[in-house]
């Protein structure tokens, strides 16, 4: 007989620390999970819909990324924070899925889909925060030219090498480099004080 | 040197490292800069760590509410099907590629001590049989051995025999030349006209060389011929006398080493002669 989840998390988890919750978690306590998940759940998801623009394929992914962290927790709370964490193990899984799908039809279903995503009036980075960090990096981008933005944003969210971004934006593979580099210099430069 | 005084192309690297654009030639170079200076480790990070922010911004998704359901319900599912451990994290089970790997693993562990489990009885077995054939072998040569005892036991009776029933004259024999070494006696047994000859150091010979054996007799005025022979391992040595003189007690006598072909008129290389009799 399985026991069902609860639905109510003790007090005490709502106001714990990531690293706190995470010790709970590897003790075996799935309330914790559960409120590392609630706390993320959107991060993670936006991303992995990000790259996979399928809902059902972003689902699965999630389940497989926050029962990756139950399972064999690798993350080491002294290298970064978990929200970084999670969305760099979210990326490359969703990349390598990418890949693995039939890069050639995806990526022209995406080129597509991002096509009529940039014809709306009201573009992600310019909709309201759910957050201070979410705030701070949309006004960071905000600082970055619009084809550093969009260069910064094909490089990480389509797992496209430097020569396809050349082609794609029929740009010279130097200035690809240079700007894609630039525009992460300042992003830094940016958010220093964040990571 | 502080973050802000870091030569612009450093950063170059870092970034380039972070976005996964680095030449071969720039990823030696940042390997030998990590190397030089590991503090700038932290600053890599950072650029890694900026690059992960991007999600921050994306419109927000959320996914179904029955996810979280999911995902605890696998949990669950997992931990009511494994008994916990203390101090560990029980392994969840969330699909049904989980369970086909857990299954993979499992079967290949088995598989694996199975496999290592019937190496080693190969392994034990293949010893077994080496120790037994050695065994064997041992066996064989120890039969060998009580073959050629018990042959040498019959030679030394016969020659016993051959020494108590005849009249025999018995010369010490002593080596010379090349074979100086050598060393022995012979006797001749006028009853059986043969001789009997225990020599040491006296080595075998070329297929076409034979010893002979030579005696002084007063009925001759020459040495006689008395016979040849060949050694082997130490072993006493019969030969037939060709004729009933070379019996009878000689002034000396000797051995010398002749071609199989050779003329019995005269005797080749000399190698060992009798010591006079004492007293």
């Amino acid at each position: 007989m399985h026991s069902k989840p609860e639905t109510i998390a003790p007090n005490w988890l709502l106001t714990a620390s990531d690293r706190e919750l995470l010790a709970a978690m590897q003790q075996g306590q799935v309330e914790a999970l559960r409120e590392i998940y609630r706390r993320y759940e959107r991060l993670v998801y936006a991303l992995a819909y990000k790259v996979l623009q399928m809902p059902e394929e972003a689902e699965d992914l999630t389940q497989e990324i926050f029962l990756k962290l139950w399972q064999s927790p690798n993350y080491n709370p002294d290298r970064g924070t978990l929200s970084t964490y999670l969305c760099l193990i979210t990326r490359s899984r969703a990349i390598d899925r990418l890949r693995s799908q039939g890069a050639r039809h995806r990526l022209v279903q995406r080129w597509h889909h991002a096509h009529s995503d940039s014809s709306k009036a009201n573009p992600p980075l310019e909709q309201a925060s759910l957050g201070e960090q979410a705030r701070r990096v949309r006004a960071a981008l905000a600082n970055l030219s619009p084809a550093e933005q969009e260069i910064l944003e094909i490089a990480y969210y389509e797992g496209l090498s430097q020569s396809q971004i050349a082609q794609r934006l029929e740009l010279p593979l130097g200035t690809v480099k240079t700007r894609s580099r630039q525009a992460l210099k300042k992003l830094r430069r940016l958010l220093q004080d964040l990571i | 040197m502080t973050r802000s005084d870091f030569p612009e192309k450093w950063h170059d690297l870092f970034a380039g490292y972070a976005l996964g654009n680095l030449t071969p030639a720039e990823q030696a170079e940042l390997a030998q800069l990590l190397q030089a200076t590991p503090d700038l480790q932290q600053t890599l990070r950072e650029y890694e760590a900026a690059l992960a922010q991007l999600p921050q911004a994306l419109d927000p998704q959320v996914p179904r509410s029955d996810l979280e359901a999911r995902i605890l319900e696998a949990v669950h599912t997992a931990q009511a099907s494994l008994p916990p451990e203390p101090n560990l994290v029980t392994a969840p089970r969330f699909n049904h590629r989980y369970w086909w790997a857990l299954g993979g693993a499992i079967a290949a562990g088995i598989w694996l001590l199975l496999g290592l489990d019937n190496l080693r009885l190969r392994q034990t077995l293949t010893l077994q049989t080496q120790a037994l054939k050695a065994t064997q072998q041992d066996l064989s040569l120890a039969n060998d051995t009580i073959q050629d005892l018990q042959r040498q036991q019959d030679q030394a009776e016969t020659v016993l025999t051959s020494l108590r029933d005849s009249q025999k004259s018995v010369y010490a024999l002593e080596g010379t030349g090349d074979l100086a070494t050598a060393a022995g006696s012979v006797v001749t047994l006028a009853g059986e006209s043969k001789a009997i000859l225990v020599a040491h150091n006296l080595p075998p010979l070329p297929a076409d060389q034979v010893y002979r054996f030579w005696a002084d007799v007063e009925t001759a005025e020459a040495l006689m011929y008395c016979g040849e022979f060949t050694t082997q391992d130490n072993e006493p040595i019969q030969w037939s006398l060709p004729s009933v003189a070379c019996t009878a007690p000689a002034a000396q006598v000797l051995i010398t080493i002749d071609p199989v072909t050779a003329s019995t008129e005269s005797g080749g290389e000399l190698v060992m002669h009798s010591l006079p009799a004492p007293g």
